[in-house]
């Protein structure tokens, strides 16, 4: 579905039966209409958990 | 961050993986079980992978508990710090910037505490960590304080009693490192810290290594139904009319606003946990089951008062 709108899919992700993939606000968009797509996700950035008190702890 | 858990659960059984630390964390943007990676969390969870995770350094302040460490199965982790004075535990105390629950969800989190200040490891020069804070670094060790650290410090303790009981189930694992923890308590006998921001209170290796008690985590929860969309769960967590958050059903749990004293509380196991206390408990006399039918806004509002 991802290669039919043209998008570029850049990883399988089998462990949430999802891909990652390149794609142009106008082809999420038509993803997004297609009900065999269940949810879209942005990709989103993580922090390690390191703390940068104020006073050492 | 999903490709690497995909990767863990791919080669469980080749590398004999039974332990996942994950000292990350990101703001929560949906229901844990519409997160991505949350849901390859819950997976790995699944496949009898113990998962720790990291609460967030957001805190303080209640509900900054933050994505993954708000899945309800896996183990979250906060951090303690011994002020400086490890042989002296008068002084320890929670650390400030530890996340502290309730989740959206009404779950307890951190369901546990660790030594999260000032930490040191070995650390090679040419590692994006060196390279990223070359002040924490002095060209062999690398000393940070966080809830990531303290997440390390539970994978340890988790490994750690896998080696002495290789059988136990994840769900057996948590039971036994959560309920051997030891709460901070004051002189009265009351919590130090309410039970959003310590948890069970600290981890203690020898203990949890020791506990024979496995039937206290993630009653009522069914992650197979989870995973699969057919369930969702909610936990005890609930606020009152003045904002405080609380567990339902229990007296004296609540979430105040004091936030984390300067002073040092001792780790003891003296408190008396009610059998009421529901570490866990998604469905039990106060939970409930969060159901497909309500909407993102209602179930976003509703958190509090579906009983």
């Amino acid at each position: 579905m991802v290669a039919a709108q043209g998008g570029q899919i850049t990883h399988e992700l089998s462990v949430i039966s999802a891909v990652a993939a390149e794609l142009t606000l106008a082809q999420v968009a038509d993803l997004r209409a297609d009900d065999r797509i269940r949810r879209i996700y942005d990709n989103g950035t993580v922090e390690t958990a390191a703390a940068r008190a104020a006073t050492p702890t | 961050m999903i490709r690497a858990i995909d990767w863990v659960v791919a080669n469980r059984r080749k590398l004999r993986i039974r332990v996942l630390n994950l000292s990350f964390s990101a703001e929560a943007r949906s229901h844990y079980w519409d997160d991505p990676i949350s849901q390859a969390v819950m997976v790995a969870w699944q496949k009898e992978i113990f998962v720790v995770a990291a609460a967030g350094n957001r805190g303080p302040d209640a509900m900054t508990i933050g994505v993954p460490g708000n899945v309800p199965y896996v183990m979250t982790v906060g951090a303690m710090t011994d002020s400086f004075t490890p042989a002296d535990p008068s002084d320890d105390k929670l650390a400030t910037f530890s996340s502290a629950g309730p989740t959206y969800e009404g779950f307890v989190k951190p369901e546990i505490v660790a030594p999260g200040g000032h930490m040191r490891g070995l650390v090679q020069g040419n590692s994006a960590l060196a390279d990223a804070y070359p002040e924490f670094y002095d060209g062999q060790y690398f000393e940070m304080s966080g809830t990531s650290q303290a997440t390390a410090v539970v994978s340890g303790i988790a490994a750690l009693a896998l080696q002495a009981e290789p059988w136990r189930s994840v769900d057996e694992l948590k039971c036994k490192i959560l309920s051997a923890a030891k709460p901070a308590v004051k002189a009265d006998g009351t919590l130090a810290y309410s039970v959003f921001q310590q948890g069970a209170g600290v981890a203690d290796a020898y203990a949890a290594v020791m506990n024979q008690t496995v039937d206290c985590a993630n009653q009522g929860l069914h992650i197979d139904n989870d995973i699969d969309g057919f369930q969702h769960f909610g936990g005890p967590a609930n606020q009152d009319e003045y904002g405080n958050y609380y567990v339902m059903g229990l007296d004296g749990y609540l979430w105040t606003d004091s936030g984390v004293g300067t002073e040092g509380y001792l780790w003891t196991d003296a408190y008396l946990w009610t059998n009421a206390y529901l570490w866990t408990d998604g469905v039990g006399v106060d939970g409930y089951l969060w159901t497909d039918a309500l909407t993102e806004m209602a179930s976003m509002a509703s958190w509090v008062d579906p009983e």
